[in-house]
């Protein structure tokens, strides 16, 4: 997965500008800010400063290409996207269909980023997304995405054919405060046939389910697969406190040694 | 002089023979089951039959060259027992000759030239060869790593690599005899077995020396910096400049920046080379440069900078085959130590490597035969890009016991350090590129804060015992670095707050010695490091002393899974001799 690094060429340094306008509308982490009026009384904040990104016209955004991570996948790192105008022509260039799976999997990651609305697109794009890690780039970016479309997109993705979607569907869920609308479905994917899928949904239930889900959850500590039993220990260390460290003492001899320690760990 | 029995493992020791010639000697050797008396200060370790005088020794390919005139047996004292002076030699300490000195090829590969400097002489002196008896002669039995290490005379290879025996005799001269002598794999090790024999082909004397090759040895973090490289990218919302300036402004001359046109925008230099370094006893110096075979667009970049005259190329493992453990932030040496009472003057080596995912076993196993740096592994298969350096660093420190504390990445201290701030502390950048735009929509996300805990109590503490255990170390000598991890999706974790542990040690010409870290930008106010608590907690743990610098690595690297040590490279001098100071580390030959 190697691709040719084409930042917009170098003529554009003129032009890159660090001049925002003012007054255009806050950026989602911005409006975001939670601000406790106790909190506030006994600490005195700075005032925010909101950074204004670098300008790029819409055919620049159009053409602009991601740098490669140290993972070695793309990634649109530069702070060009931080601008709610990048949703729209990024949301274009996917609906055009014409990226490589790749380019279109960071321009979806890119898109919270962004600031701007794209959820309800994506969904749409996501009935037509051909390629898994595109998918599974979705489901990232559903976590905290309004809810419906979320929950809209997050519910495909946990009934997805292609396992590390499946995975990221399951992963994602966690993220939301509203997760326990589809907890019945993650539940259900905790005798997923990948054991992935079934580590991942292990773990999020273990975030957001209850004691109620313990039994459940114990049965990943017999799996055949070191992951689930891994995710388990940990499930249940948050939702079965007391009973963990009994459930999990056969693990005592497991012939992983994380899943080992992490066993050990939880003896009295 | 050589004192080869001060080399236990290393040498085989010295052998002073005090020949008596007369007939029947033999017989009386196998008698008492010794050699018939010992003067100076070798000995024979009791398992190595260099104590013997053989006189059929090992190689012995026929009858000495040379004629009858000159000395005979009872000419050499072995009626009237006189005792022949033991013949000394210095072991030979040399580099592999791995580089291209006259830009035509690797030098191992050609005859000796002028100009290569990495050869080593083996000189018998007039005065010595005078010691011999007219017809006597001088045998040389080369053992060992005979495929990687030869002797020239002229341009004749006489023993070892591409020479047609590993045995080779002369007859003495009135002038010095030299023979250069070439080492041509890192750590080659051999014993050159020297006979001085009679004209009936009799063992007069017989010594051995050590003909060993410098072990590729790893620099280390706190290693002087001769040469530092960052490739430089500039464009919209995507600049280092500010980075390169800080080096530039503190090393001058000593830093390069590269064109990150050239090289594809690859900015992750740390991972494309690992730079190493090998002395030879005369001076040598040769360094190393380990070409990863990640071979993205810096894959030129060892060819273009580095190799050449005195600095080899090596490449371990198989191209194509490549994983990000392969990269060289997943590669690195700690300072000195001593563990358990073993001291590593270079430091101990360590990689990402666990249950055979990691560091490619050819370039894993290569490093355990260099020996003098006794790798040990450490898990990070848990991380989305997986190297080592993500977590971990080194600092000077001359109030430590070692002179260095460990730096770690400590989640409870970044979890402490969050819980000492207001709820709404601002921190825009987080929010606009990580979703998190308080402190409290940190600490109020269960996934986030189970993922740090887990990673802390599964893979970070164990590593920690690690360091411990394989560096002898304590607790108070390592920094715990507040740090938190998210969740790369579909990959592994990755740094949430700026990897400060990711740093670059640096001396300035000044002799003041700089840290480079990430900016964390965990404030409200990113334009203004004022009041940054990472930074506070950062300037607090750090030894006194030292000069620090927060830079921008936010877009170029940080949000690339990479920070300041990731963008960085540096060349480094030698450290000790390491043929008198790990001695006890390498293994016999």
């Amino acid at each position: 997965m190697r691709t040719q690094t084409l930042i917009v060429s170098m003529f554009l340094l003129g032009t890159a500008c660090d001049h925002g306008d003012p007054d255009r509308t806050a950026r989602a982490g911005e409006v975001e800010v939670p601000q406790a009026e106790t909190a506030q009384a006994e600490t005195p904040q700075a005032a925010v400063t909101p950074e204004s990104p670098p300008s790029l016209s819409r055919e620049e955004l159009h053409a602009l290409q991601p740098t490669v991570t140290r993972a070695g996948f793309p990634r649109f790192s530069t702070a060009a996207v931080n601008d709610p105008i990048v949703a729209d022509v990024f949301l274009l260039r996917l609906e055009e269909g014409q990226e490589s799976p790749e380019i279109r999997a960071a321009l979806v990651a890119a898109l919270p980023r962004t600031g701007g609305e794209s959820a309800t697109r994506l969904v749409a794009l996501l009935t037509s997304e051909s390629d898994a890690k595109v998918r599974v780039s979705m489901m990232a970016a559903f976590e905290r995405a309004p809810m419906a479309a979320a929950h809209q997109g997050l519910r495909a993705g946990l009934g997805d054919a292609q396992a590390q979607v499946r995975t990221q569907a399951a992963t994602s869920f966690a993220e939301r405060s509203d997760a326990t609308a589809l907890l019945d479905d993650v539940i259900a994917l905790m005798a997923d046939a990948d054991p992935q899928v079934r580590a991942a949904a292990i773990r999020s239930v273990g975030l957001v389910a209850d004691e109620s889900h313990a039994q459940d959850v114990a049965q990943g500590l017999g799996d055949p697969d070191a992951k689930v039993r891994l995710e388990a220990v940990r499930a249940l260390r948050r939702i079965d406190k007391d009973g963990v460290a009994a459930r999990v003492k056969f693990l005592l001899t497991d012939e992983d040694d994380t899943v080992r320690l992490a066993a050990q760990r939880l003896q009295p | 002089m050589n004192q080869r029995t001060t080399y236990v493992g290393l040498s085989r020791v010295a052998i002073s023979i005090a020949f008596f010639l007369a007939p029947g000697c033999k017989e009386d050797d196998d008698d008492d089951g010794q050699a018939m008396g010992t003067t100076g200060s070798g000995g024979d370790t009791g398992d190595d039959d260099t104590g013997d005088t053989d006189p059929d020794p090992p190689g012995d390919s026929g009858s000495t060259e040379g004629g009858e005139a000159g000395t005979d047996e009872s000419e050499t004292g072995a009626e009237t027992g006189v005792v022949v002076e033991p013949w000394v030699f210095d072991d030979i300490f040399g580099t592999a000759n791995l580089d291209d000195d006259d830009g035509s090829g690797e030098d191992f590969l050609k005859y000796p030239y002028e100009g290569d400097d990495d050869i080593a002489t083996l000189v018998f002196t007039a005065a010595q060869l005078a010691e011999l008896a007219g017809d006597d002669t001088v045998r040389l039995v080369l053992e060992g790593d005979t495929e990687v290490i030869r002797l020239w005379s002229g341009e004749t290879p006489i023993v070892g690599h591409s020479a047609e025996s590993n045995t080779y005799e002369f007859s003495p001269s009135d002038e010095d005899i030299v023979f250069e002598v070439e080492f041509g794999d890192y750590n080659a090790a051999g014993t050159l077995v020297i006979y001085h024999l009679s004209d009936a082909g009799a063992v007069v004397r017989e010594t051995s020396i050590v003909l060993r090759a410098a072990p590729l040895i790893l620099n280390h973090h706190l290693q002087d910096i001769e040469q530092m490289w960052v490739v430089a990218v500039q464009d919209t919302g995507y600049s280092n400049a500010s980075m390169i300036a800080t080096y530039q402004d503190m090393l001058g001359d000593r830093f390069t920046a590269v064109p990150g046109p050239t090289y594809g925008w690859d900015v992750w230099i740390q991972d494309e080379v690992e730079l190493a370094a090998m002395r030879g006893e005369n001076g040598q110096r040769l360094d190393v440069v380990i070409d990863s075979i990640r071979d993205r667009g810096l894959d030129p970049f060892a060819e273009d900078y580095l190799e050449g005259s005195d600095f080899a190329k090596g490449i371990w493992g198989t191209e194509g085959t490549q994983t990000s453990y392969d990269s060289f932030g997943n590669l690195e040496a700690s300072p000195p130590v001593t563990v358990d009472g073993v001291e590593y003057p270079f430091g101990r080596v360590y990689y990402g490597r666990h249950n055979n995912v990691g560091l490619n076993s050819t370039l894993a196993n290569f490093l355990i035969t260099q020996e003098v740096q006794a790798p040990f592994e450490l898990d990070t298969t848990w991380l989305c890009v997986g190297h080592v350096d993500e977590f971990s660093s080194f600092v000077p420190d001359a109030t430590a016991p070692q002179g260095f504390r460990l730096v770690l990445a400590d989640v409870p201290a970044g979890i402490a350090l969050l819980e000492s701030l207001p709820g709404n502390f601002a921190i825009p950048r987080f929010g606009q590129d990580h979703g998190y735009a308080t402190v409290d929509s940190m600490l109020n996300s269960a996934s986030l804060m189970a993922l740090n805990e887990d990673i802390q109590a599964d893979y970070v503490d164990v590593i920690r015992e690690q360091f411990k255990s394989n560096l002898g170390l304590t607790d108070d000598e390592i920094i715990f670095l507040p740090s938190l991890w998210l969740n790369e999706p579909g990959c592994g974790a990755a740094a949430l707050v700026p990897g400060m542990v990711n740093l670059i040690v640096a001396e300035s010409d000044d002799e003041t010695t700089h840290i480079f870290s990430a900016d964390p930008f965990f404030r409200p106010v990113p334009g203004s490091q004022d009041g940054d608590p990472f930074i506070d907690a950062f300037d607090a743990l750090m030894p006194e002393g030292l000069q620090m610098h927060y830079v921008d690595d936010w877009n170029v690297y940080h949000m690339a899974l990479g920070e300041v040590h990731c963008g960085t490279n540096a060349q480094r001098p030698p450290l000790e001799e390491w043929w008198n100071v790990a001695a006890h580390l390498l293994g016999g030959v």
